[in-house]
């Protein structure tokens, strides 16, 4: 209290240039956040797609006129086929899933093939892992909000009964954001991995005997999509290769995953060359404002500083004086961004549409913490240096 | 209370040394008032200086209370300075965008006193200096008069044994002086002892002990 009282005291004077320098520090601050949020958006859709294993392709939004309702046979005809090329080594379904209710809410079933996780190992760091729980469902935390069982409840109808109730064991949930990034709804040509899959609220489980065998019991209402993922053989031909591709023209949309990784690091790139520097321009301008406002506060405050000293501070304690104050304007715009950042952060985990485009991540709260201490180093080095030199009765004869 | 011996302050000027203090031997006992005078750059200030902690020595020792200052580091001496002395100079060193009351309260807000009981005794040191009424007026709102009261009252806040002056009166009236002197002698009739660095033989003879000072050396002590 007596401290703040102090410092605020010895700032006076100061208060407006030290209120807009804090504003500044807020402003760049959340640019930054908000440039990083953005990359990282952009990052994560490249993550997945670039670690993805060459030659992997994905076939998918494909004209079925009918959709099928057997879980099991669904896309079996168009995996036989594609299977029959020789170049292919490995063809498998995600399927989806409808119509499934939870809390009120419509939401899709994705069977994943376990194939897809070693062909996009990505997904496995964002949480999409079934190895302690085959039959257990990934979930996203938006849908599945406030539950912390490791149980829920979906409900599927079934004809003749109505909606039935069904029990399914949850691995774990994943971030709706990176999800939403992931498997965007219906945002077919644009270059992001969401022409992966194309579901929004949704529960995933591996296409295994168990869930196909729960799921074949609702199979008259329920009704099945399938898009189909094909890799080549290492040792397949250009020709070969050209043979699939004329096939998967005609059966739907084939995305060649190296020209998306491709694009998206373009995009990435194009992104940093535009948006870094003027937050950095910014953090450098208000780093020297900084930097003015401590040498502006060491000269014109030096007479406070010499009342301060002969009324029995000791040098280190005028020094601290000075550091305090600049430190005040550092630490209460760090306050700020680190609050307005914990709030985008639940927003986020709300799956707040507003924020669609950005991913707030760790390496913000990094962002924060480096400038505070960087800001701090410029200050207290300055007010150290400003100071250093002058001995006690050479500030006090300021005075005289 | 104080003693000083063969205290020497040099400076260096250009290649050459100068002594403010040359080799000054001092004794002040408590209770004392004491007047130092002499000429214009004799080294009375630095004297004053050198008693109130505010700046060191070059050689000899100084013992405050026994306790030896030359010895201290600069948090030791910024303590007893802040504990036991109180300063009055002549262009009184007040904050002037801040209120009386501030200024009054500083030394005591760089002690461990809680925060109210410094406000109480910032009031009750005005009121002892007859400006309680001003407290919450600015330092640079007030008279010549007033803003050394005010500095009295500063120098008083942490009940210090000692009291230093470099000339109090420097920018008064001579009647406003004379009521400020009266200030100083009233204190020192409470028992603080009271230094006080003039060159003007009225002040100084306010004192019960006349010190005279010439290049840096006594050269009389009455």
């Amino acid at each position: 209290m007596k401290l703040i009282y102090r410092l605020n005291a010895f700032m006076k004077g100061l208060h407006i240039s030290s209120f807009i320098l804090s504003l500044m520090l807020v402003g760049t601050s959340l640019l930054g956040i908000l440039v990083l949020a953005k990359l990282n958006y952009m990052y994560a859709d490249y993550r997945i797609i670039k670690d993805a294993s060459p030659d992997v392709y994905y076939l998918g939004n494909m004209s079925i006129p009918m959709p099928g309702t057997l879980v099991e046979e669904m896309g079996k005809e168009l995996i036989d086929e594609l299977q029959q090329f020789s170049g292919i080594g490995k063809v498998y379904t995600v399927k989806s899933v409808a119509p499934v209710m939870f809390n009120e809410q419509n939401i899709s079933i994705l069977l994943y093939s376990p194939d897809i996780l070693d062909d996009f190992p990505a997904l496995k760091r964002i949480g999409y892992d079934f190895q302690n729980d085959p039959s257990g469902f990934i979930v996203q935390s938006a849908v599945f909000d406030g539950y912390e069982e490791k149980s829920a409840t979906i409900s599927i109808y079934k004809t003749g009964v109505g909606w039935h109730d069904l029990t399914i064991n949850i691995n774990n949930k994943v971030n709706p954001m990176i999800s939403t990034i992931c498997f965007s709804g219906g945002s077919t040509g644009t270059m992001d991995s969401s022409v992966l899959l194309t579901e929004s609220n949704f529960i995933i489980g591996l296409d295994n005997e168990s869930n196909r065998e729960l799921l074949e019991k609702y199979s008259d209402s329920l009704r099945c999509y399938p898009n189909v993922v094909f890799r080549f053989k290492s040792s397949a031909t250009e020709t070969e290769k050209k043979e699939v591709f004329k096939f998967a023209e005609k059966k739907g949309n084939y995305t060649p995953l190296a020209e998306i990784a491709a694009a998206d690091l373009n995009l990435i790139q194009a992104q940093i060359k535009s948006s870094i520097p003027l937050p950095v321009l910014l953090f450098l301008t208000s780093l020297i404002a900084y930097l003015s406002i401590t040498a502006l506060m060491v000269t014109k405050k030096g007479k406070d500083l010499s009342i301060l000293y002969l009324c029995g501070a000791s040098r280190n304690k005028c020094i601290a004086t000075v550091m305090g104050s600049t430190a005040l304007m550092v630490v209460i715009p760090s306050l700020i961004n680190a609050a307005v950042l914990s709030f985008l952060w639940k927003l986020q985990k709300q799956g707040d549409e507003r924020l669609w485009g950005f991913l707030f991540e760790e390496n913000c709260i990094w962002l924060i913490v480096f400038s505070f201490v960087l800001t701090l180093f410029v200050v207290f080095s300055v007010a150290f240096a400003s100071m250093k030199g002058k001995t006690p009765i050479e500030i006090l004869r300021g005075v005289e | 209370m104080i003693e000083l011996n063969n205290v020497t302050k040099k400076y260096k000027v250009g290649e050459n040394d100068f002594y403010a203090l040359n080799s000054l031997s001092f004794k002040v006992e408590k209770g004392e008032f004491v007047s130092i005078c002499g000429a214009s750059g004799s080294g009375k200030t630095t004297l004053l200086n050198i008693i109130g902690t505010i700046d060191e020595c070059t050689e000899g020792t100084y013992l405050f209370d026994g306790l030896d200052v030359s010895s201290m580091n600069d948090r030791k001496r910024a303590k007893l300075r802040n504990e036991h002395i109180g300063f009055v100079l002549q262009d009184f060193a007040l904050i002037n965008n801040q209120t009386v009351l501030y200024n009054v309260m500083l030394p005591a807000l760089l002690g461990k006193t809680k925060y109210k009981a410094i406000k109480s005794n910032a009031l009750k040191a005005l009121q002892s200096v007859g400006i309680a009424d001003q407290a919450q007026k600015k330092a640079n709102q007030l008279s010549g008069g007033q803003r050394q009261r005010v500095a009295i009252a500063r120098a008083l806040i942490n009940e210090p044994d000692l009291i230093l002056a470099d000339e109090p009166t420097g920018q008064l009236d001579s009647e406003t002086g004379k009521q400020i002197m009266e200030t100083f002698k009233k204190l020192n009739n409470e028992g603080k002892t009271v230094i006080i660095v003039t060159h003007d033989k009225t002040v100084a003879e306010y004192g019960n002990r006349l010190v005279m000072i010439s290049d840096g050396k006594i050269v009389s002590d009455i």
